[in-house]
């Protein structure tokens, strides 16, 4: 298991590095440049390249890449120019908002697509089960910035009950979670209704039930644990795309993470907190999907002999 | 008397009602099983065996299932007035079964020692430790080293895990165990230790045993008693002997003769011709009437059970006619029937006496 | 009627239609024969032996396939009302264009008449420039079409090639390309998508571009994985011997018989194309105003949200019921392609 894990991180770097090239490149693409909002209106060109110089921004780009990438694989994200300060602390300083989010949202749409889906496949064909289709056909298609709108209008503007956005403290938080988590549940509850749909015609829920076991507890234990390695897995996609989706429902919400603050800094052309917040978005998304598949072998006592191997 | 039967069925239907029309299962099954005996229920594939027995135990899933019954009693006890939680009580406990399929009939996600210390536990009053204790000595008495038991399904070949589904059923010492074909899935070679694992576990717990199998040699082999299905009816039941030396109905006649010979390899199986019929579609009357030899137009009339003797009924109305007797008999033929001592030279004989072009001739 | 009798004929009979080379083989041929006969004559045809032309094959193949799976998508309802929706907004995307003038009728301010609720003149109201809503709604459906479309035939182009190849030849094609997509879906595809209009400049032609790019990934992913099972099958095996090039092997033999789920990918692929168009304009960076796309409108109307609020429930309402329409579709397109799948 743990040379499993290594040899994951050890596979996760080539991937890191690529992203790193990609989005320092494409940045450098990018029309508009950092320095034109750096130097002073006045500045002469010799000033503007000495400035540059001082700033490390001198040189093709695929130098100042490589000083980029030297750096950060000492551990040193570089500054922001922007901002002015190293990016590191601006990223950390920021990265609590976006777990917040993230794991509120994951744990609304995990408190919604479970018990739905359950119903869903245990009543199959009823009422239930087609809110279940319906509603999660829907969620799956509505855009989530929208609904967050809609939200905001509702409950802030309306009824006046929750703020419209800012990112001082848990009130603040609700509305945008909602949003988020709402996004993700139509895709969960799918994958919970069809896996648990499968795991009930399954013969050893028969065999339970022959043993004596209660409706109950043949649902809850012997189908549930069985249904849940597939939710497990779409459970770490969800992660991640409640990350992504952050990027637009921070925007929506004021909500100040670090998907705001990676947008601003690519607005901004501002090339090493761009490209440092994309790294860090990368390895935390990575870093999840290998957790996922950490949670499936203690589901699974299959997989596990697999990655023992 | 009544105490005497550990389960008697009256009047059993089930059908499923599905979108593609009502599967008429079970029509009207009577069963009835002697404390301490074992029954085989024998027939084709999809003549009703399995759903007859989920509704013992009252797992027929519903829907689609519809399960209407006079009466069904378990150690008489009304199984049809009791309520879910009494259901679950007797499941396991008094009656348990065994599935075709080990390969999917257990949970992979538990431990073999947790999924039979589970049925310990739910149905004897012990402590989790107990039944962890008495599921290791379960698995001992199926042959199973009792230090597996922290293994999961997976670790397990085929007849490894349905000695484990016998280890299950067992384990609170049931006094009706159902056996729905338990050997099917298996190598011959294991088919014959996990026969003789059930018979002599079943010797040792006392325990009665319905035998669901088309294996009419596992039949001879472990049962008392025979009844053979067919379109969701008994249609002939009696003791062993009574079946295999006495046959009466040209379906079980048939079952037989697709058997094939091992004295005598050039002889040709004869197989029933034509295939069961559409369970939504049953034709009024015997139901194997369109594939039987012996057919005539009185067969699309109401089928009674005609007593042969004692212990022998035949469901077939051409017994009403005077002298009317189907061609097998146990004299001809030797490959399947029960050799009591001062028969057993039969064994050598015979081939098959009539090719089916024969038969239906004779039968017209 | 059975259509097939087993897996392995089936297989069969889809790939001779495909290339007629392989039919040299009389064994296989005489299987295909039955099959295809049994398939559209309902098993009347007596001659199981009779050879049929390629052309024929071709035919009888393609018929039946296509209305087997237009038979099982016509039983379900949802998915038919999607697609009649779906065939409307094309149609109102089209007609749009030729009743509606660009300069005059979407763009072209009206401060007399802005922010007008919804009334019988303007059914959706009218925006701050006092345009009208509600036409400015139907003639942005061309924008989230051919974004949708034209993405999803990139990525879908890029993907299938790549997946194609990497399911092909394994080894480290195979490994690379993998690599490769990790690279693209280790990204969140939104920021993904920023990064990319912000390098190439905001213009419909780049976001139909940037989006391709982003979900290419998924098309090779599922590519791969349809093509793995078709691999090692007996008859690409005899393919190869008869000396048929790899390309074309792909091409005609491998990818005919993996097409389902990337069908499948490929409608639901369109909904979230739109989507994420939608998102990028919401965010300012998709299609640059004043053109009517729904995402930018859904952004402009966001800053009058408190009190006009219809600003932003019209545009939406359009994305979500475009957006639904595809998703719909894609279901009822994986349950017609393979009925065994449907619960």
């Amino acid at each position: 298991m743990a040379r499993y894990i290594i040899r994951r991180l050890l596979l996760m770097i080539p991937v890191l590095i690529c992203v790193s090239f990609v989005v320092y490149f494409l940045m450098d693409l990018a029309p508009g440049d950092i320095i034109s909002q750096v130097a002073p209106a006045d500045a002469t060109e010799a000033q503007i390249a000495m400035l540059r110089e001082q700033l490390g921004l001198n040189g093709s780009v695929f130098e100042r890449y490589a000083r980029y990438l030297w750096n950060l694989l000492h551990g040193d994200m570089g500054m922001s120019l922007s901002l002015k300060r190293p990016v590191i602390e601006v990223f950390i300083e920021r990265l609590p908002r976006t777990l917040m989010l993230a794991f509120a949202a994951i744990i609304v749409a995990i408190l919604i697509s479970i018990p739905l889906g359950i119903a869903a496949a245990t009543h199959h064909r009823s009422w239930i089960d087609g809110a279940s289709v319906v509603l999660s056909m829907i969620s799956v298609s509505m855009p989530a910035f929208w609904l967050g709108l809609l939200l905001i209008f509702t409950f802030a503007y309306h009824w006046k009950i929750f703020p419209s956005g800012g990112s001082e403290g848990l009130i603040h938080l609700v509305l945008p979670a909602l949003t988020l988590g709402t996004e993700q549940a139509g895709n969960l509850t799918r994958i919970t209704r069809s896996s648990m749909l499968d795991v009930i015609r399954q013969d050893y829920l028969r065999t339970a039930r022959a043993k004596g076991v209660s409706e109950k507890k043949v649902i809850r234990k012997h189908a549930l644990r069985n249904a849940l390695i597939p939710i497990i897995t779409v459970l770490g996609s969800t992660l991640g795309n409640a990350f992504g989706g952050a990027v637009a429902i921070e925007t929506v919400f004021s909500w100040s993470g670090i998907g705001r603050l990676t947008v601003a800094a690519i607005n901004s052309r501002d090339m090493t907190l761009a490209t440092g917040c994309i790294f860090m978005f990368t390895l935390m998304l990575n870093m999840t999907l290998l957790l996922v598949d950490i949670a499936y072998a203690y589901v699974d006592p299959r997989v596990k002999a697999r990655y023992s191997k | 008397m009544e105490n005497d039967l550990i389960l008697d069925v009256r009047d059993l239907v089930v059908r499923f009602e599905t979108d593609d029309g009502v599967v008429r299962a079970v029509n009207g099954l009577d069963l009835s099983i002697k404390r301490g005996r074992a029954i085989g229920l024998v027939g084709e594939t999809g003549a009703g065996k399995t759903t007859t027995a989920l509704s013992l135990l009252r797992l027929v899933p519903d829907p689609p299932g519809v399960v209407e019954c006079e009466k069904i009693e378990l150690d008489g006890k009304d199984v049809l007035a009791m309520s879910v939680s009494e259901l679950e009580e007797v499941r396991g406990k008094d009656i348990s079964m065994i599935f075709q399929d080990p390969m999917t009939a257990l949970n992979p996600v538990f431990t073999v020692g947790e999924q039979i210390a589970e049925s310990i536990f739910l149905h004897e009053n012990v402590s989790r430790q107990e039944a962890d204790k008495r599921a290791v000595e379960m698995l001992e008495l199926v042959g199973i080293p009792g230090d597996r038991a922290g293994e999961y399904p997976h670790q397990f070949s085929g007849g490894m895990k349905q000695r484990v589904v016998i280890a299950i059923a067992l384990a609170c010492h049931p006094k009706l165990l159902i056996a729905d074909e338990p050997t099917t899935a298996l190598d011959v070679t294991i088919q014959a230790q996990v026969l003789d694992l059930m018979r002599r576990l079943r010797e040792q717990y006392k325990t009665s045993l319905i035998m669901i199998t088309h294996d009419l040699g596992i039949v001879a082999e472990i049962c008392d008693d025979v009844a053979v299905m067919y379109g969701g009816k008994i249609i002939e039941r009696g003791t062993l002997e009574d079946i295999f030396n006495h046959t009466r109905h040209p379906y079980t006649e048939g079952l037989f003769n697709s058997i094939p010979n091992i004295h005598d390899r050039k002889a040709r199986l004869t197989p029933i011709s034509g295939l069961m019929p559409d369970p939504t579609n049953l034709p009024p009357g015997c139901a194997f009437a369109p594939r039987c030899p012996y057919a005539v137009a009185g067969c699309g009339g109401p089928q009674e059970e005609i007593a042969v003797s004692d212990t022998h009924f035949v469901r077939c109305s051409r017994y009403k006619e005077e002298g009317f007797i189907i061609r097998r008999r146990a004299a001809e033929t030797a490959s399947m029937s029960i050799q009591e001592g001062k028969e057993s030279d039969n064994a050598g004989g015979g081939s098959w006496p009539h090719s089916a072009k024969s038969l239906q001739a004779e039968g017209e | 009627m059975e259509p097939y009798r087993n897996g392995k004929e089936s297989i069969g009979g889809k790939m001779d239609g495909a290339e007629s080379a392989l039919t040299g083989n009389g064994n296989i041929n005489g299987n295909i024969d039955v099959n295809i006969y049994g398939n559209i004559n309902g098993n009347t045809h007596g001659n199981i032996n009779g050879r049929i032309s390629a052309a024929e094959l071709k035919k009888y193949k393609k018929r039946s396939l296509f209305a087997e799976v237009w038979r099982n998508y016509k039983k379900n309802p949802s998915a038919m009302i999607a697609l009649f929706v779906v065939l409307a907004i094309i149609a109102i995307a089209i007609v749009s264009q030729f009743v509606f003038d660009y300069k005059t009728d979407i763009v072209q301010q009206n401060i007399r008449e802005k922010l007008q609720p919804p009334s019988l003149a303007h059914p959706f109201g009218t925006d701050n420039y006092g345009r009208d809503v509600l036409v400015r709604v139907l003639y942005g459906a061309k924008y989230s079409l051919s974004v949708g479309v034209v993405a999803v035939i990139i990525s879908s182009v890029v993907g299938i090639t790549l997946g194609l190849v990497a399911g092909y030849y394994g080894g480290l094609a195979e490994d690379l390309i993998l690599r490769f997509c990790e690279i693209f879906t280790g990204i969140p595809s939104i920021l993904m998508g920023v990064a990319l209009m912000t390098a190439f400049g905001q213009s419909l032609g780049v976001l139909m571009m940037a989006i391709g790019i982003v979900y290419a990934p998924m098309y090779c992913r599922t590519t791969r994985a349809a093509v793995l099972p078709v691999r090692d099958e007996e008859y690409i095996e005899a393919a190869r011997v008869s000396g048929v090039s790899d390309l074309r092997i792909m091409f005609s033999h491998v990818l005919p018989n993996a097409l389902s789920p990337i069908i499948v990918q490929i409608t639901m692929g369109v909904a979230s194309a739109i989507l994420c168009a939608s998102g990028l304009s919401f965010l300012g960076l998709g299609v640059p105003i004043p053109m009517p796309e729904w995402g930018s409108m859904l952004s402009e109307g966001r800053d009058f949200m408190r009190d006009y609020m219809y600003l932003t429930i019209f545009p939406g309402l359009a994305i979500m019921i475009t957006v639904l329409s595809f998703n719909l579709m894609g279901d009822g397109l994986r349950d017609a392609l393979d009925p065994k799948l449907k619960e």
